[in-house]
């Protein structure tokens, strides 16, 4: 808990004091280099901070957009003081210095930190080498993780602390970042940094699915993870929607922090998970409209979004029916429409069209590519090459829980620097023949794939393809099967892993 | 599924982004709305919860307060005694209701919700915390289990061949029927986030059938007396502080401290409600 975060309510920072001050503030506290120790406990609205060296203690307590002040100096009496929440104009910073035995996994945490900066311009925020701006970290937006920030007042402004460095703060809590994209700008949706989730495996020893993701989605685009069963995908879902807690590292969806802040994340996004979630208790029409009403919608616009969205789904006939009756691809549409019921800043699929018949997993992608065409963002999950080439405006090919590449599908295939691909099937040392083959006229590079060889070719193939049949049957190796493919995402996958996406 | 014939309308997706709303806001709404979704079932379901809910009270009242007293049997005797008895079985019957209430409203609905498709997701992504889910599971069991510790008095009134004389004490009807509701639908909790869909029928046998077979529904605890070590290890029960609250509540008959059974109550409700809400986070955070 930040007091911010509580007591604001809205992303806001606490603070309210302005800069008349407001409470009697000791000599300690907001003084450059001064320790202050704090705790979070994580409950409710209370957060307390004790600065040993200065004797002083202050509490503030956030009631609604009220925030109660009551700072205690010993030996210099008790002030109480109340005030409404504001965001101030500038922020001084610490830095986390002590150790800041900080408990993971619990909800209360306690540290301490050393005042790096006051908004008088005293000291230095972290990395900057020069004096606290006012205005320039006014996007901060404190959340649990973020650390204790102290109204208080040293005759002149208020002062602010923080226990995490303010750049990181700055780059990963801002709402929404503006980012650079060729051509234009865009907002930058998802952002994650350092993002690992280990699994403690009984007997097999820890399992690392995600192991420091760096990811950003910008705003509007289909963004794709494409990789193998167990290549982290599902896990980097399940953090990005909550369902996963982290490991370390950090992660802002729409402009919440979802380690610390989860409950208000679920807000800004919208899930459809890989197995069918679907209320069973429910109708077709409920499972639609009770989505509404546990977001906030009144009864009147549940219902209208709901009948509304059963038309547009093509599901209008089985409004009433129950949800166990639908086929699999008529329960991905309603999951598809119940998931973007609230309007979430980004719409997750896992998987969305493992299992589905051919007929479906079409239906499923225009559907995906008219709500592309409508501004939402989407990220998707997939082993299907076939579903991010045609889908995905970018691309991040994934195994054993690292980014391999990440690029549009085009920039992926043209980084293989080809223009076709032969598979030629053989037997015996295929690393031989990998050889042979790279050699040849023509041949970019070759690599051994299962029971055969892939060679990329740049140029023409038609008279290309007798010479490999030649080369490989001179040098003792029989061709069993020969293909000729167009570069693909599967093709970058096997080039950057040696395996297949299906293995 | 038959693939759409024309492209979905254009606009299909959403006009305007959803603002963020407030954080206490949002939880309380998302709240709400899960009570609502809850009583929405409950209504469709209205036969099977009122067939599930009266059976059990009404064979017990059948069979130990109309049968017994009929062939003459002794459990109750006949006359003042079965009087007696039929007063004093009802409290134990309305709390056996409300503790099978809780587990069957809270714990199956939960092994199934945890099952492999895991549907317990839709509503553990509704926008507030992880803990204030279980708590509305706790908040809708106990709704669930006081209408099923009402549904007992009128079957009281009619099935008991020797009719069932209560002395209602208000205020403590007022505050251990609560207590003990949320109490049934803690253990539910407790229960229905620690047990898997193959372990359901042990549950019942190896934890619910004794709970409701040692929970002082039969007898006064203090009437234990001859068997000491019965009367301590029932202590861990939490239908015997239910059935004797109910006996404070309901009767004239001799019935634990109210002290002791308002402490015990609040406690299980703590322990067990801790035990089921921990329990619900590891279930769907991994």
């Amino acid at each position: 808990m930040s007091i911010g975060s509580p007591v604001s309510g809205d992303a806001d920072v606490v603070g309210g004091a302005g800069t008349d001050g407001g409470s009697a503030c000791g000599p300690g506290l907001g003084r450059v280099g001064a320790v202050i120790g704090w705790a979070d406990f994580g409950f409710g609205r209370v957060v307390a901070v004790v600065d040993v060296v200065a004797a002083r203690v202050v509490v503030v307590v956030g009631f609604g957009r009220v925030v109660v002040v009551v700072d205690v100096v010993v030996g210099g009496g008790l002030t109480v003081s109340t005030r409404r929440k504001s965001v101030p104009q500038a922020l001084p910073a610490t830095r986390r210095r002590m150790a800041p035995a900080v408990r993971s996994g619990r909800r209360w945490r306690w540290g301490a930190s050393r005042v790096m900066s006051t908004v008088d311009g005293t000291g230095s925020p972290p990395g900057t080498g020069g004096p606290d701006t006012p205005g320039t970290v006014s996007g901060i937006c404190p959340n649990p993780s973020a650390g204790v920030l102290i109204p208080g007042a040293q005759g002149q402004k208020v002062h602010w602390m923080y226990t995490r460095p303010l750049e990181s703060l700055s780059a990963l809590t801002a709402p929404e970042r503006q980012v650079g994209l060729p051509g234009g700008r865009a907002v930058e949706v998802i952002r994650t940094d350092g993002l690992t989730k280990t699994y403690l495996g009984r007997g097999a020893g820890p399992i690392t699915a995600v192991d420091h993701l760096a990811l950003s989605v910008r705003s509007g685009e289909i963004f794709g993870l494409l990789g193998p069963n167990g290549a982290g995908k599902t896990t980097t879902v399940g953090m990005l929607t909550t369902r996963v807690v982290p490991t370390s590292g950090r992660a802002v969806v729409g402009g919440v922090d979802i380690v610390a802040d989860p409950a208000r994340a679920k807000q800004v996004i919208g899930v459809v998970p890989q197995t069918n979630t679907l209320d069973r208790d429910l109708t077709v029409w409920q499972n639609l409209y009770f989505h509404g009403r546990y977001f906030g919608m009144p009864a009147g616009e549940a219902k209208q979004e709901a009948d509304r969205l059963l038309e547009q789904f093509r599901l209008a006939d089985r409004a009433s029916t129950n949800v166990a009756t639908l086929s699999g691809g008529m329960a991905q549409r309603l999951m598809v429409a119940r998931a973007i019921l609230h309007r979430p800043r980004i719409l997750f699929l896992d998987e969305p069209t493992a299992g589905l018949d051919p007929q479906s997993r079409i239906a499923l992608w225009e559907i995906l590519a008219e709500l592309h065409a409508a501004g939402q963002t989407i990220l998707l999950t997939t082993h299907y090459m076939e579903e991010a080439d045609q889908l995905c405006d970018r691309v991040a090919i994934m195994d054993h829980g690292r980014i391999l590449a990440l690029d549009t599908p085009a920039g992926l295939k043209r980084s293989l620097g080809a223009d076709t691909i032969v598979r030629v099937g053989s037997e015996g040392d295929l690393r031989r023949l990998s050889a042979v083959l790279a050699a040849m006229e023509g041949a970019r590079s070759a690599q051994v794939s299962g029971d055969g060889v892939l060679l990329y070719l740049s140029g023409p193939v038609a008279r290309t393809l007798p010479r490999i049949f030649a080369a490989a049957e001179a040098n003792g190796f029989p061709v069993t099967d020969l293909s000729v493919t167009e570069p693909t995402l599967e093709a970058v996958f096997i080039t950057l892993t040696g395996k297949e996406l299906r293995d | 599924m038959t693939a759409l014939a024309t492209p979905p309308t254009p606009d299909l997706a959403p006009h305007a982004l959803a603002e963020l709303r407030p954080r206490r806001a949002a939880a309380f709404t998302a709240f709400r709305a899960l009570l609502l979704r809850d009583l929405a079932v409950l209504r469709k379901e209205l036969p099977i919860f009122v067939v599930r809910t009266i059976m059990q009270p009404l064979l017990l009242l059948f069979v130990f307060t109309y049968v017994f007293p009929r062939i003459g049997q002794a459990i109750g005797g006949t006359g003042g005694g079965a009087a007696d008895f039929s007063t004093m079985l009802v409290a134990g019957v309305v709390a056996t209701a409300m503790i099978f209430q809780g587990i069957q409203a809270v714990a199956l609905p939960l092994v199934r919700e945890f099952g492999y498709t895991r549907e317990i997701e839709d509503r553990v992504l509704a926008p507030l915390p992880v803990w204030a889910v279980a708590v509305e599971k706790i908040v809708s069991g106990a709704l669930q289990a006081l209408i099923a510790g009402a549904i007992v008095f009128p079957l009281a009134a009619v099935v008991p061949v020797s009719s069932v004389h209560l002395h209602i004490s208000w205020p403590a009807l007022l505050t251990v029927a609560p207590l003990a509701a949320l109490t049934g639908a803690s253990l539910g909790l407790a229960l229905g986030t620690r047990v898997q869909p193959h372990q359901v029928p042990l549950m019942f046998s190896v934890i619910v059938i004794p709970i409701t077979f040692l929970g002082a529904t039969y007898y006064p605890w203090a009437r234990l007396t001859p068997i000491p070590w019965l009367k301590v290890a029932v202590l861990f029960n939490p239908l015997v502080y239910m059935s004797e609250g109910f006996r404070m509540a309901l009767t004239p008959v001799a019935h634990m401290p109210g002290p002791a059974v308002y402490a015990a109550l609040v406690g299980f409700v703590a322990g067990l409600g801790w035990l089921g809400i921990d329990g619900f986070r590891r279930r769907v955070l991994a």
